[in-house]
């Protein structure tokens, strides 16, 4: 997969690219936005950063709209509510505050190819299932550890649906936060832990979600 | 300040007006008088002369008929009386009677001196004027002539003087209120939009505008200066805060670019650590990192409420959804730490705050209440309405168990990054309830703490009933 890369900051992209290339993506890195246009022949995804210097960032993501129907991931400093509003206005696919980590972008990566992408995956209906006899039925709603029907709350179904799509790889907590509560508050993560924490008594599977320190958490299917 | 710079000029033109008009009135008075009083003092002494014969000879022929003709004439009735007070001779057949200071007058005369000026006649004295004067034989007092003046005229054209003066007085009051109300106007007038120009120039401030200035070179020169030199202050007031805020904002963004690569960084390196102790050195520093980010954007959120000051996005909002929606949200949270959290007071109240702004404030206070209230207690948010309160005011305040504070801390407990001394290792920017206080505020109420008779700690955000 190849990531045009539209950021200013020499050194943000010095530190991601090695990161974009352990995925298995290979990347072309702007430092002005205008450049942007002449750039997405066999682009795959832009990750477009909004603070540059020479053009506004909104502006460059029109003009790549214009030009072309190519995924573009907007990359912000602020996470402001109105920022994110104008940001997917003006045609952005999706968008990410910095910091970010490198596991939620390549998410959202694929996520956004996915859903450009001919084959558009279906929730309903999926069943996913670890090694160790949990069964997740995204569609249903309904989760089984050894055939037997587990009670969960809304939420903690929510957390637990989003790790089991993400399949094994780590989802951050703001991810976890954004996607299940839709908003950010100051004792969002903690909550997220204490979700965590029933889902592994409930599930009788202390070792099912697994914390990645500093990050999040993720599956452990295998 | 107007109505007493008038008045000190109405005082001041009233004084010169009286100062200059009473004399003047007082002057043009005695000159009447002495001019009526020089007049009769002439004819009388004329007939004092005239009646010499006839005093000395007993017989009066002619006189009588000449004082009678002046009578006609003039309307001065003149009597001559010989030294026994007897009338020789009289201008009328009955003779006005004489009061005492007259009698005393005839009595001067007959003792051979002459008439003195009399006093002042004030318009409200009817006494006529009587003048007496010896007849005078061989140097001998043989009688006397005396005359009696109505004063009448003297007296309305005194009238008529004074009611000029009082007029012209009045006139110059008049004339010196419609000067000096331009006159203070234009003193005033620095003074004034210095006045209204405070009150915009906090607005401003607070709203990070630039504040508009007062100055229009209008004015006395000192208050000219004055006005100047507010302007100088407000635009270096207005300048810092801005500064101030800009820097917050800036800070907190410019940090992310950082921040961004070194977590990339980090996360790079995850699969290239070995051993156990540097896998635990690279978490933790994940989660310094984590941390890092948790109060950019604490200092983002509290740049972002000042820099929305002024921009006056209250609406009326409905307490109950937003209570409820972060009560639901705290509820895991708080039972999984052992802590009940309880709703009271009345439903239904609506407030004046921006959009976000209850569930902002309600987040910081919970967020601290649940941190620090031990395992058993409770958690009671309480909305109520504010009785006589001016303007209609609504307390939503949160009540824990907890071990309250130092009452000395209450008042800085809402600083920036202010954290108890005992309680510094504890998560937390350190920025939410600054954030808590300046929405409220920013939407025109106070937030409050104190500890209340029962333990614990209570907030209570004063807010404006819509």
């Amino acid at each position: 997969m190849h990531i045009l890369l539209v950021e200013d900051d020499d050194r943000v992209a010095a530190a991601l690219r090695p990161a974009l290339h352990r995925h298995g993506m290979t990347t072309t890195r702007l430092d002005r936005g205008r450049e942007a246009v002449e750039h997405l022949a066999g682009v795959d995804v832009v990750l477009l950063d909004l603070g540059l210097p020479d053009a506004d960032g909104v502006d460059v993501c029109r003009a790549i709209r214009e030009a072309s129907d190519v995924p573009v991931i907007v990359v912000t400093a602020r996470g402001d509510v109105e920022d994110r509003i104008v940001g997917l206005h003006s045609g952005a696919d999706d968008y990410v505050v910095k910091p970010y980590d490198v596991g939620e972008l390549v998410a959202r990566i694929h996520a956004v190819q996915r859903r450009r992408g001919p084959e558009v995956s279906e929730q309903v209906g999926r069943v996913v299932t670890t090694p160790d006899g949990v069964a997740i039925d995204l569609g249903r709603h309904t989760v089984t550890v050894d055939g037997a029907e587990v009670t969960l709350t809304r939420k903690e179904f929510q957390v637990l649906a989003l790790l089991a799509s993400a399949g094994g790889t780590v989802c951050t907590r703001t991810r976890i936060v954004a996607e299940v509560w839709g908003r950010s508050w100051p004792g969002a993560n903690r909550t997220l832990d204490v979700h965590v924490a029933t889902l592994r008594t409930k599930l009788g599977r202390p070792e099912l979600v697994q914390t990645v320190r500093g990050v999040g958490y993720r599956l452990g299917t295998t | 300040m107007r109505s007493r710079l008038l008045v000190i000029v109405c005082v001041l033109v009233g004084l010169l007006a009286i100062g200059l008009g009473v004399p003047l009135a007082l002057s043009n008075s005695r000159g009447a008088q002495q001019e009526l009083f020089i007049d009769r003092l002439t004819d009388t002494i004329y007939f004092a002369s005239r009646a010499q014969r006839p005093i000395t000879e007993d017989t009066a022929p002619g006189l009588a008929d000449e004082l009678a003709r002046y009578d006609d004439v003039y309307g001065v009735a003149v009597t001559v009386v010989d030294r026994s007070g007897k009338v020789v001779a009289a201008s009328r057949p009955e003779p006005p009677s004489l009061d005492a200071d007259g009698l005393e007058r005839v009595q001067v005369a007959l003792a051979g001196r002459r008439s003195a000026a009399p006093p002042l006649i004030w318009p409200w004295d009817t006494r006529p004027l009587v003048l007496a004067e010896p007849v005078l034989v061989d140097g001998e007092v043989r009688g006397a002539a005396v005359s009696v003046s109505p004063t009448g005229a003297l007296r309305a054209a005194e009238v008529q003087v004074w009611s000029l003066v009082a007029a012209l007085v009045l006139l110059a009051l008049v004339l010196g209120v419609l000067v000096a109300l331009p006159v203070t106007r234009w003193i005033l007038r620095p003074v004034q939009r210095l006045d209204e120009g405070t009150g915009r120039v906090t607005r401003a401030v607070l709203a990070g505008r630039p504040a508009e200035p007062v100055s229009d070179g209008s004015g006395p020169p000192e208050l000219r200066r004055l006005t100047v030199s507010f302007d100088r202050m407000a635009e270096s007031v207005t300048q810092a805060l801005s500064t101030q805020r800009a820097f917050v904002a800036d800070a907190s963004h410019q940090l992310r670019n950082p921040l961004t690569a070194l977590r990339l960084r980090l996360s790079n390196l995850e699969g290239h650590v070995d051993g156990d102790d540097a896998a635990e050195q690279h978490g933790a520093a994940m989660e310094e990192a984590e941390r890092l980010s948790g109060v950019l954007d604490g200092l983002l959120a509290l740049a972002r409420a000042e820099r929305d000051a002024g921009v006056n996005r209250e609406a009326d909002t409905a307490v109950d959804p937003a209570v409820d929606d972060r009560l639901d949200a705290w509820r895991p949270l708080a039972e999984h730490t052992g802590l009940r959290l309880l709703r009271g007071g009345v439903r239904g109240l609506h407030v004046k705050i921006a959009p976000g702004g209850i569930e902002t404030v309600l987040d910081a206070v919970l967020d601290n209440a649940i941190k620090f209230t031990p395992a058993g207690g409770s958690i009671t948010v309480t909305v109520r309405p504010v009785r006589d309160a001016e303007p209609p005011a609504v307390d939503l305040s949160v009540l824990d168990t907890g071990p309250g504070m130092a009452p000395e801390e209450l008042e800085r407990a809402t600083d920036r990054f202010w954290r108890a001394p005992d309680q510094s290792n504890v998560d937390g920017s350190g920025l939410g309830l600054a954030i808590a206080a300046r929405t409220v505020e920013l939407a025109g109420g106070t937030l409050a703490l104190d500890l209340p008779p029962g333990g614990g700690l209570k907030v209570t955000a004063h807010l404006v009933r819509a």
